[in-house]
């Protein structure tokens, strides 16, 4: 009966509620011991995600998160499954919820945490095994916006397709973006309509990044794409995106920007 | 395994994590929706001010006085003006809400025309009202 369905579910399914684990101690004698509290769950199985507590000597491992990660898929539980590359916060791909906030656990120093560190998956993203989410949608979302240089003027025959200082500085603030998607699995309004078309700030900053590049002469054409009450205009500017971006990025600036053009220009 | 979110497709769904994400193309709507609900809230930021204030100057006083009050053209068109622009900022404001959170699609559909239309009549009655009340003042 549609009246009384429901229009939220307040409780997680009876499968997601999240139970208690194992209680990995930390090695005797070890007198720098830190708890990470960290999200399990393997699809191989038929049980409900846990929370594994890995007691870790801090005197025999680096500074990072990540360093810890490691260390414990070294030497307790080789099958603790997370996403990881560069571990110097450029490639964005070990973007996870570290002590209640998204961000890059490779940067993310561990005696910034005040007690145990708590660690999940990004929020509202489907878990495809413990730490890593399936991005399907927000990486098709970015193919979206077609993230490349448009232009029917060919480059000159002599040199790179140029711009002034100022028109290069137009770009930062956005080029340094890693795509870790930190900021869209933040942003509430993302949650809600991200499936639905909303395209969530990682992939509006992504977007503006090219709207606002000089040599690109696709700009109406990357508006046209955007103006849309779902893919921009369901960011209520909660600022979420700029609160956890762990390079400090700022998207709810350049979600501002894409609307401000859109008044611009009529 | 390919996992696939089934929030906002049909379930079993094969289609295209692209093929998805471009779904019916931009709809070129938006802004003048964004605009207006920005413009409301301006204009309603100095009316609520004076209103509030205006109440609390008349506070203990006679029904007559307010009616008095009431029939000063100034006062009369400033308390339309309210009125107008709350109803107006509310219907797009409530609409806003309900897109954000209702996902089943006649649910979604039948509470935008109950807003859209509730307010209409309400902001008519109200202002209605405002003017008969000042009349008889």
């Amino acid at each position: 009966m549609v009246a009384l369905m429901p229009l939220a579910k307040f409780f997680l399914p009876a499968n997601s509620k999240i139970g208690e684990g194992k209680r990995y101690s930390a090695p005797a004698g070890a007198t720098n011991v830190k708890t990470f509290n960290i999200y399990r769950w393997d699809p191989d199985t038929d049980e409900n995600p846990r929370i594994d507590a890995f007691e870790v000597d801090l005197d025999s491992c680096g500074p990072m998160v990540l360093d810890a990660l490691i260390k414990i898929k070294d030497e307790v539980d080789s099958t603790l499954t997370f996403r990881r590359s560069c571990r110097e916060g450029v490639c964005g791909s070990c973007s996870m919820n570290v002590d209640g906030t998204n961000t890059l656990s490779c940067i993310k120093a561990i005696e910034e945490v005040k007690g145990d560190v708590d660690i999940y998956p990004l929020p509202h993203m489907s878990v495809v095994k413990d730490l890593v989410v399936d991005l399907s949608t927000a990486f098709a979302q970015y193919a979206a916006i077609e993230p490349w240089l448009q232009a029917d003027t060919p480059a000159p025959p002599d040199s790179e397709r140029l711009q002034s200082p100022e028109e290069r500085k137009q770009l930062d603030g956005l080029w340094e973006c890693v795509l870790c998607f930190c900021c869209s699995a933040s942003c509430p309004s993302y949650w809600w309509n991200g499936e639905r078309g909303y395209l969530g700030p990682a992939t509006l900053l992504q977007a503006q990044r090219w709207v606002a590049d000089s040599r690109d002469e696709a700009t109406g054409h990357r508006l046209d794409e955007l103006e849309d009450e779902m893919r921009l205009f369901r960011c209520h500017t909660i600022m979420n995106c700029t609160v956890t971006c762990p390079k400090n990025l700022n998207p709810g600036k350049a979600i501002g920007e894409i609307k401000q053009l859109m008044i611009k220009r009529g | 395994m390919t996992l696939r979110s089934a929030l906002g497709r049909p379930p079993g769904s094969r289609r295209t994590d692209l093929g998805h994400a471009r779904g019916f193309g931009s709809t070129g709507r938006g802004t003048e929706h964004w605009y207006w609900e920005r413009l409301t809230a301006l204009a309603l930021t100095p009316l609520t001010i004076w209103f509030v204030v205006s109440l609390l100057s008349g506070v203990g006083a006679s029904l007559e006085a307010m009616q008095a009050w009431l029939s000063v053209p100034g006062n009369m068109v400033l308390l339309i003006l309210l009125n107008l622009f709350s109803f107006w900022h509310a219907q797009i404001a409530i609409g806003v809400v309900i897109s954000d959170y209702v996902h089943h699609e006649a649910a979604k559909l039948a509470g935008l025309i109950t807003v859209k239309f509730g307010c209409i009549v309400l902001g008519a009655f109200a202002t209605v009202a405002i003017v008969m009340t000042g009349l008889q003042g």
